[in-house]
């Protein structure tokens, strides 16, 4: 595993978040790197993001 | 640690198994690929983002057509080379070349994969102190892991270094 990770429900081909939908791809980027603030190893993080 | 464990044992399992079968018959047997399995995760201290420079590595296989050579996208034994390009790259001069995932979402927002104006926006809003001046790219279809050990981590290290970075963000495809 790496030090710190977040997974969602988005599907391999848009990590960050569905087309055209910054507040998602900021909310996805927001909450990964926040992580940082931890000394890691950190458990990874499942986020409720989707492409629905 | 070791990046892999059991480094030794992987390697003994994937060159009988799903890398003999390959070059016996020239097809992929994923079902008796070696996927393996850390128990242990990297440890490290807390990072003060907004005191940092960050750098962004993408496994999605981005290059820039204009002047770099396209990844090996075609090639069943992976390709484990990076680039490197300017973070301030327009987003529409960033091709990509990699056969193992759908591109729909990339070709119409390149930001679900490459989401350089979203950094600019976080070192902006001082979330982040400052981006590293170059993204490192790779195409991240690299079945034999052994080099991803051998010469993709490396490469990696070294431009992470060069790059000044104290933070790494990696936003695999």
């Amino acid at each position: 595993m790496p030090p710190r990770a977040t997974f969602t429900r988005l599907g391999r081909g848009a990590t960050l978040g569905r087309p055209g939908d910054a507040a998602q791809q900021r909310r996805v980027l927001d909450a990964t790197l926040a992580l940082l603030a931890q000394s890691a190893p950190v458990e990874p993080v499942q986020l409720a993001e989707s492409m629905e | 640690m070791d990046i892999l464990e059991n480094r030794d044992q992987w390697e003994a399992t994937f060159r009988a198994g799903w890398l003999a079968e390959y070059q016996a018959a020239g097809s992929f047997n994923w079902k008796i690929y070696n996927r393996a399995k850390n128990t242990l995760a990297p440890d490290g201290p807390a990072v003060d983002l907004s005191a940092s420079r960050l750098l962004l590595i993408s496994s999605a296989g981005g290059y820039l057509p204009a002047s770099q050579e396209p990844f090996d996208a075609e090639n069943a034994l992976g390709d484990y080379r990076i680039r490197a390009f300017p973070g301030s790259t327009p987003l529409n001069t960033i091709a990509y070349a990699h056969d193992h995932y759908d591109h729909a979402a990339v070709d119409a927002d390149p930001q679900v994969l490459m989401p350089l104006r979203h950094l600019e926006d976080l070192v902006a809003e001082g979330v982040i102190g400052e981006l590293a001046p170059n993204v490192i790219s790779f195409m991240g279809y690299q079945p034999d892991l052994t080099r991803v050990l051998d010469e993709l981590i490396p490469a990696i290290l070294d431009a992470a270094r060069a790059e000044g970075a104290r933070a790494a963000l990696l936003v695999p495809s």
